[in-house]
């Protein structure tokens, strides 16, 4: 077996062994599915093309990292589409269902409004399955950090439920 | 985590299916070939205007003069002094010189 097909082996292993994390961090960016898969794959082929300089048992982080940048970036080459609190204007709630997906679209709101120091952490946090010491690694922040901003992402998304609860 | 909601928009999704056969392809070589074309197309535009006919200029514009001759035109947009001097064009019409 060569060196470029060991090479190939050990990312199409960190690839399954992670692309449901990364699936769902790029999802909290862009919002579809098949932008958050293309995310992914994009993360991945630009890892094979630096793949030299590149340790594949502890790449994960870096995979995560990379899916978060490029998921930014398509966040920001077009416009999302936002729920908005414009839901809360719509006629009364008549069932339960319609409450629920109003409470997903609010949720799906405060995610979006999150400063991006906040959402990297708390996504990474909720998907990845990576502790604190590997997401600082991968975000070039300490383990510390991690779970100061975890909680105040979680206290911001918390807050501005129940400020929203409080209007309506 | 029980700090937030229980909604889909945090919940974990299953991604779709058939990712790494997907990542495969994007992987694979074969998909280089595509970039063999632009050379190619480019190399057939150089042919195709290296053996295109050659443009042929227009003649110039032309004054007739009947005063010179009946068929001589000036090919410069006016005709020259008159006055000038006379040029010689050889050595049997150079003026005799006695040292």
């Amino acid at each position: 077996m060569g060196a470029d097909e060991a090479e190939r082996r050990a990312l199409e292993a960190l690839y399954v062994a992670h692309e449901r994390g990364l699936f769902n961090v790029a999802y909290r960016y862009v919002w579809n599915t098949d932008d958050a898969r293309d995310v992914v794959h994009d993360a991945f082929v630009r890892m094979w093309k630096k793949r030299e300089r590149i340790e594949w048992a502890r790449a994960a982080g870096l995979a995560y990292a990379t899916v978060i940048g490029l998921a930014q970036n398509r966040r920001r080459s077009r416009r999302i589409v936002e729920p908005t609190d414009d839901l809360r204007d719509a006629a009364p709630a008549a069932d339960a269902a319609l409450d629920a997906a109003r409470l997903d679209a609010r949720v799906r709101h405060c995610i979006d409004e999150l400063p991006e120091r906040l959402r990297s952490v708390l996504v990474m946090c909720l998907y990845s399955g990576l502790d604190y010491a590997e997401i600082g690694e991968a975000l070039g922040i300490a383990p510390g950090t991690v779970g100061s901003r975890r909680t105040e992402a979680v206290a911001q998304i918390r807050e501005r439920l129940e400020a929203h609860d409080r209007a309506s | 985590m029980t700090e937030l909601p229980d909604v889909p928009a945090l919940q974990m999704l299953e991604p779709p299916p058939g990712g790494i056969a997907i990542l495969r392809e994007r992987l694979s070589p074969r998909r280089r070939w595509f970039w063999l074309a632009v050379p190619a197309l480019a190399a057939a535009a150089a042919l195709l205007l290296l053996r295109r006919e050659p443009v042929v200029a227009p003649p110039p514009s032309a004054l007739a003069d009947p005063q010179v001759g009946e068929n001589f035109y000036w090919v410069a947009s006016t005709p020259g002094p008159r006055d000038k001097p006379r040029a010689f064009t050889s050595f049997d019409d150079v003026p005799k010189i006695n040292f």
